[in-house]
């Protein structure tokens, strides 16, 4: 005992003497650094900055760094999936000398009110880790850095320093008084990055919170200034290889750290497969990342690096199939013969691996604005094997000639590594790269992405088969995609972090920044939504084969609650599914408008077909006749979607071995060479002529919005979002002048001008109010839902849903309730609540129940 | 602020001047919106349901004392009193009311049944001393339907104390009806669980198979350590191997595979004990044989035994139990050593909606199931007969990932050749052939009448006699098809009892118009359409409105040569119907 104090009183003044001296921190000959901490030293394991200044400042210490950042994480809240304890990514696994610990950005948003808990749990922090022999030895030295300051990006209305520094501030503030109290180094990186911010020309974060490449570059050297003083004006060195070597590294630390498929690494499937196949992946994995530890300290200390050699990282353990099923690879020939379709029906090949050999494992597409079809393809899937760098790829099919078959196609991006999910907008594509969402952007021309931009981090990837996919645009311009169970994500935003567990659908503002959980429901795996004429959204959960009605499910939750169980608005006849879409193209007989198509990809393999009908506040669809079921085993649509001319293209995965937990990650049956692309066709009716849209005229465009099919209004409001805001604006407003709201064509035009107005984030409560006390129920329920999204910003939104809540038609009232739930006050409860002196109904019901529950909690806190 | 309730208020005539509470819960609402005057009489149900579930002991209060008067609709009262004993056993909040004011709802025969029932029922909840004579009284009383009785028994049991322990010993004495004895060991079990445990070894040892075995289980499977010492207390005590393998069966298809209890029960019923795991060899050589000498038909048929329970839990083409998995496509996805691992080892792969959890509770109550429902308060658990158990998030001692429901061991009822069939069986469903997922909308999903009445056993009844005599029949048992559409007409003679059987199978028509109805022989077979005769040849055309439609066949099998039959619905050509078979449990 006694002697324990002396070491902690001996710690605490050799550290006191540190932090006085000009470098709070010295560094010593083989020094192990950890980071951990939030987004910010996450975004730094894929810049490696601050890496490389530090190894600049010691090129003869032989330094190891290892960035554990992670996103959204505070000192007391690091949610994993299950056992990813086990996966060697400890502290007492890395042993390390030094740690820097970059906290304390997520818990400002706890405000003054949380300050006290912070300053406790900083203390228990200090204490803990300068306590603990990680290496078994001595505890290591600490290094604190404060949270960077929030920039304005009055460009994007994001006012994230207005919104956030004063409290990010106090949080710094108390971290250096606690720091100076207990002898920790301290870095205040607010300071120095708001000064930045100031003197910079352009922005240095891409959303007012997150430093763009550049900001980190400039943020990067001066925390190594304050850490350790300027770099040696005596050496030089290649940074640029240094960065490069840092890179080199962190790519495969990435891999290790971020290992996805965890839950079948070190989680709850790890039996009976993962046991055998992935101690020696990871095994070599580490060993290369050690290997490459070598060569930044060779750049670093001006030799020339040695070339990579992995070849002693050791051996892969051989894996059998377990999968005895005869496997016959049909040819597209011969698997078009295997469909049956309606009468009037048929089907083609629009595109397959013979005739372009990159179309592997296609999982999401989407048709562009000039109706090019962007592909997602992931022949990596199930996961990265050491030393086999993936190459998942975007392709862009095209049909040059228009007689229903890709003519070229061309790689967008490559190098990707498993892309669950695409959309496109923005003038670029947003791409799932777990545990990230990736914008991807031609500023060139060239047809191929020169921009690579992590834009939200911290999407789980226990699963991979689980992580974020089925992106699609809401009407108004949000960006949605959904994840499965096992999963634990948190996002930090310009608002605070968002959070959930196991299962969610997102719903992200790219404009604004905010991410909300739009659904947080135990979900298997969703896979799938889509919206009706009047904006009303489904979801499809692809395991267990449940659809859902996501209005009633799709009110606030506060973490870590979820949505109980909420009845399907279908009967389940085949699961697994994989992808819906409504149809809505002239091209298709008339009593199949509005119907609910879904694919399924075991089992019945094909396209079911579900006719809707009201059901009170929500819907019901009862099965009618399916529209395409394949007879060859390896067909597997994952996606399906109108095209520009009224057909309908479904995305082939096919493969003969599709279990992700049957069969092991790494059974050579796997196929990753395959990928089709159907489209059907209905020969009774003639083909529509695609409007043109990409390009065309803003006046022109607005017009478009009265077309009949839903996915050309889609791509126009797609379109429309990326121009000019004002020009846009006034192209609407000339548009709608004169549109009579008692007409319900009419209205719905200008429904569709309210969304161009929410893509735009361009907020009109006029429009909005004639919306919802207009004479068509459908379109006050539609408008209900962007007043939900336009709260903060109209004037008395209470009042509007106090109106709304006493509607006479169930679904206004429901929708009311729903919106509701995005309060906190005793007023909003008590409107909730009002609902009940009208007939209720089984959805009405339990979003109320939903509504009171979030409220409830919110109020007794 | 404390709520204050008024006394004209209670009386439910005049309303309340007081200041409205400020509550922050939504029950407060409710009440305020309530005293508004803006709730109509039809809407009372759902403000009800709001306090009864949010309250606090004052608003609970009040919603007692309008259920225990007379004021409030009936239903509305019924369904007070549940919510009352969901608040008391879920939620630890009880009425601040006199609770004795339910003495007379107890006591009164005259009383609705289902009011009566409800108030039974919350009165365990309340535990007030004034209720224990009132409910051993009601227990005693053999007069009384049986339902009130277990009711009252129940009550008396969780409040305890000398006037429960009396009632119940009395109704365990050999002289009471086999039921109300089970019932009162498992009351007992609340109290004394040796001395249940000795109750209910004794009641198995005296019975017969066709008495209430369940309900004898069901008191100790609710207990935690309640099968061990019904295992202890069985001891040598010579249960019949038909009523041990009864017992057996039913633990079984609750999901339950107590190690000790099946020791015991497994021995009497003369079955085998656990065999030692397989080597790899062993395992290896099993699945060899699966391939090159399994017979699917056979298993199909293993699938198919009562005694294994499979279809109580899973479908094959959507129609079979809707506990685990729809087994349709597994052999195209699950290799077979997967398959025969998933029935040796249940517990190894779970697919994610099926993982369970087992909750003991500081009542020494046990729960197992899957988790349809968690929240601060409370989670609710589905177990293997699908039905919901509700348990308080206080209550609850111990919490565990629980196993798969499917229980463990049912190999001990297989012969090695047996299980051979039955995993070559599940290895082909899907697969093109026989047990290929079902392409046409045919019937798979079957109800067949038990114990049809005499007189149309011989002779087929007219409409109207059907009408009233099969169609409105409430004794209808699930029958499902056989992988290949087949119903067999072997398990619906055993099901009625009788070789005329009468088979019922449901269809939706979302589209109205003309569909075919295809039956793979019209031999020694009548069949009505709803409730018209319908002359059957082997494609017949209907005309069919939107909605659900009935097809009942009677079938003599001493005048059919095929041994099952097949039926299916036919999309005509031209015509706009849309229509689906009705699948499901």
């Amino acid at each position: 005992m006694r002697f324990r104090l002396a070491t902690c009183v001996l710690a605490v003044l050799s550290a006191a003497s540190a932090a006085l001296a000009d470098s709070p921190l010295e560094l010593r000959q083989g020094d192990r650094i950890v980071f951990v901490g939030n987004t910010l030293a996450e975004r730094m394991l894929y810049f490696g900055h601050l890496e490389t200044e530090i190894h600049r400042r010691h090129p003869d210490l032989d330094l190891v760094i290892r960035n554990l950042g992670w996103s959204a994480d505070e000192l007391t809240l690091r949610p994993r999936s299950q056992d990813f304890k086990d996966h060697g990514h400890r502290l007492e696994d890395h042993k390390p000398s030094v740690v820097f610990a970059f906290f304390g950005f997520n818990e400002s948003f706890g405000g003054p009110a949380g300050l006290a808990k912070f300053q406790d749990d900083l203390r228990n922090f200090i204490s803990e880790t300068t306590s603990t022999r990680y290496d078994g030895e001595s505890p290591p030295r600490l290094v604190l850095i404060s949270p960077i300051a929030n920039e304005d990006r009055e460009d994007r209305h994001i006012l994230a320093a207005e919104r956030n520094n004063t409290n990010i501030q106090l949080y710094a503030a108390a971290m250096e008084k606690i720091a100076a109290e207990t002898g920790t180094p301290f870095v205040d990186a607010f300071q120095p990055s708001q000064e930045l911010f100031r003197s910079a020309e352009t922005p240095l974060t891409i959303n007012g919170i997150h430093l763009s490449r550049e900001g980190d570059r400039r943020v990067s050297a001066a925390l190594a200034n304050a850490l350790f003083g300027p770099p040696s004006a005596g050496r030089t060195i290649d940074e640029e290889a240094l960065l490069a070597a840092v890179n080199e590294k962190n790519d495969q630390l990435f891999y290790d750290y971020r290992a996805v498929n965890g839950f079948y690494i070190y989680g709850g499937r790890k039996d009976p497969f993962g046991v055998v196949n992935f101690p020696a992946e990871f095994a070599r994995l580490r060993k290369m990342i050690e290997n490459r530890d070598r060569r930044i300290w060779q750049v670093a200390r001006g030799e020339t690096p040695s070339p990579l050699n992995d070849s002693q990282a050791g051996e892969f353990t051989p894996i059998e199939t377990n999968f005895k099923n005869e496997i016959q690879l049909t040819t597209p020939e011969d698997a078009a013969k295997t469909f049956t379709l309606p009468e009037g029906f048929e089907i083609s090949l629009f595109a397959s691996e013979v005739d372009f050999p990159e179309l592997q494992n296609p999982v999401q597409f989407t048709f562009d604005n000039a109706g090019r079809l962007w592909v997602a393809t992931m022949p990596s899937y199930p996961m990265y094997l050491p030393g086999e760098p993936p190459n998942d790829k975007i392709l862009i099919l095209e049909d040059v000639n228009g007689d229903g078959k890709a003519d070229t196609c061309r790689v967008f991006a490559d190098k990707l590594h498993v892309p669950t999910g695409i959309e496109l907008g923005d003038g670029g594509a947003y791409v799932a790269a777990q545990p990230n969402l990736l914008f991807l952007k031609d500023t060139d021309g060239d047809g191929q992405a020169d921009v690579r931009e992590y834009v939200l981090h911290g999407f789980d990837s226990a699963d991979s088969h689980h992580s974020i996919s089925a992106f699609e645009w809401g009407p108004g311009g949000d960006l949605y995609f959904m994840e499965g169970t096992f999963h634990h994500t948190q996002v930090e935003t310009p608002y605070g972090p968002t959070r959930v567990r196991d299962a969610a659908v997102f719903r992200y503002e790219p404009k604004t920044e905010k991410v909300d959980i739009f659904v947080s429901y135990g979900f298997a795996n969703p896979w799938g939504i889509c919206w009706d004429e009047w904006g009303q959204n489904f979801v499809a959960d692809a395991s267990g084969g449940a659809n859902y009605f996501a209005a009633a499910f799709s009110g606030a939750v506060d973490y870590p609650r979820k949505h109980p169980n909420l009845k399907q608005f279908l009967q389940m006849q085949w699961r697994p599914t994989c992808g819906c879409e409504i149809v809505s193209s002239r091209h298709f007989p008339d009593n199949m408008q509005g119907d609910y198509l879904l694919n399924n990809c075991i089992g019945f393999q094909g396209t079911l077909q579900y006719r809707f009908k009201d059901d009170g506040s929500g819907f019901h669809a009862d099965p009618v006749e399916p529209l395409l079921r394949s007879s060859d085993r390896n067909f597997r649509p994952v996606d399906l979607q109108f095209a520009p001319d009224g057909s309908l293209y479904i995305c082939d995965w096919f493969n003969p071995l599709v279990g992700h937990m049957q069969h092991s990650i790494r059974d050579p049956n796997r196929d990753h060479a395959h990928g089709r692309i159907w489209r059907i066709v209905n020969r009774n009716k003639p083909l529509l002529t695609p409007p043109k849209i990409a390009g065309e005229s803003v006046d022109h465009l607005v017009t478009l919005l009265e077309e009949p099919e839903l996915r050309t209004r889609y791509r126009v409001r797609r379109e429309l979002r990326e121009r000019d805001t004002a020009a846009v604006i006034a192209a609407l407003e000339k548009w709608v002048a004169g549109k009579d709201i008692n007409d319900s064509a009419q209205a719905h035009h200008l429904l569709e001008a309210l969304w161009v107005k929410q893509h735009h984030d361009a907020v009109d409560p006029q429009l909005l109010g004639r919306l919802l006390s207009g004479p068509d129920a459908r379109a006050r329920a539609a408008a209900v839902r962007v007043l939900c999204y336009w709260r903060d910003r109209v004037p008395e939104p209470l009042k509007l849903l106090g109106a709304a809540v006493n509607d006479e038609h169930p679904r206004v009232r429901l929708e009311a309730v729903r919106a509701l739930s995005f309060f906190d006050s005793q007023e909003a409860l008590d409107l909730a609540l009002e609902s009940l002196v009208h007939d209720q109904d089984e959805y009405l019901e339990y979003t109320l129940k939903e509504t009171m529950a979030t409220l409830e909690r919110r109020l007794q806190k | 602020m404390r709520v204050v309730v008024c006394a004209w208020l209670l009386a439910g005539a005049i309303p309340c001047l007081l200041p409205a509470q400020e509550s922050t819960s939504a029950a407060g609402s409710a009440l305020r919106l309530l005293r508004s005057g803006r709730v109509p009489e039809s809407r009372l149900g759902s403000i009800v349901e709001i306090v009864g579930t949010r309250g606090n002991e004052e608003d609970l209060g009040y919603l007692f004392e309008r259920a225990a008067g007379r004021d409030w609709p009936l239903d509305v009262r019924k369904r007070a009193f549940v919510l009352l004993l969901d608040a008391a056993q879920n939620r630890k909040v009880l009425p601040r009311a006199d609770l004795a004011a339910l003495v007379p709802l107890v006591s009164d025969a005259e009383q609705d049944a289902g009011l009566r029932l409800a108030a039974v029922r919350f009165a365990g909840a309340a535990a007030s001393p004034d209720l224990a004579e009132p409910l051993a009284a009601l227990a005693r009383n053999s007069e009384a339907p049986e339902p009130l009785r277990a009711a009252a028994l129940e009550s008396l049991a969780a409040a305890g104390g000398e006037t429960a322990k009396e009632a119940v010993t009395e109704l365990l004495q050999a002289d009471q009806p086999f039921r109300i004895r089970a019932l009162a060991a498992g009351a007992l079990a609340q109290q004394d669980l040796p001395a249940a445990a000795a109750a209910a070894a004794e009641l198995l040892s005296s019975a017969q198979p066709e008495d209430a075995i369940p309900i004898v289980l069901d008191g100790m499977l609710a207990r935690r350590g309640g099968t061990e010492q019904l295992a202890s207390a069985l001891g040598e005590s010579s249960v019949s191997a038909d009523v041990a393998k009864v017992a057996l069966r039913h633990m079984y298809s609750v999901g339950r595979s107590d190690e000790a209890l099946v020791e015991s029960l497994g021995r009497a019923a003369g079955l085998d004990s656990d065999p030692p795991p397989l080597t790899d060899e062993e395992f290896q050589a099993l699945v060899n044989d699966i391939r090159e000498h399994g017979d699917p038909v056979r298993g199909e048929d293993v699938f198919r035994r009562a005694d294994l329970s499979c279809m109580k839990c899973h479908a094959v083409s959507a129609a079979g139990g809707q506990v685990g998995p729809d087994l349709s496509a597994v052999g195209s996805i699950s290799p077979i050593d997967f398959l025969l691992n998933s029935v040796l080892l249940p517990d190894q792969a779970i697919k994610e909606a099926y993982i369970t959890r087992v909750v003991a509770t500081v009542d020494g109550e046990v729960l197992q199931g899957i988790v349809v429902d968690r929240s601060d308060e409370r989670l609710v658990l589905k177990d293997a007969t699908g039905a919901i158990q509700t348990v308080a998030i206080e209550d609850i001692e111990e919490e565990v990932e629980g196993k798969s429901l499917m229980p463990k061991g049912l190999v001990r009822f297989m012969t090695r050749g047996e299980l051979v069939d039955l995993v070559s069986f599940l290895s082909q469903l899907g697969r093109p052939g026989d047990f290929a997922i079902r392409s046409t909308p045919r019937f798979q999903r079957y109800r067949v009448l038990t114990a049809p009445p005499e007189e149309f056993v011989d002779s087929a009844p007219n409409d109207e006699q059907f009408e009233a005599s099969i169609l409105r029949s409430e004794s209808w048992a699930p029958i499902y098809a056989r992988a290949n559409g087949t119903a067999p007409l072997d398990e619906a003679v055993q099901a009625s009892g009788s070789p005329v059987v009468y088979l019922a199978a449901e269809f939706d028509v979302i589209e109205a118009g003309l569909i075919g109805v295809k039956i793979d022989s019209a031999e020694g077979v009548a069949a009505w359409l709803n409730d018209d005769s319908l002359a059957l040849t082997p494609e017949t055309k209907i005309e069919a409105s939107a909605g659900r439609h009935r097809i009942t066949l009677r079938v003599d099998t001493r005048a059919r040569s095929l041994p099952g039959v097949v039926l299916e619905l036919v999309r005509q050509s031209g015509s706009s119907a849309e229509f689906q078979p009705v699948d499901g449990a």
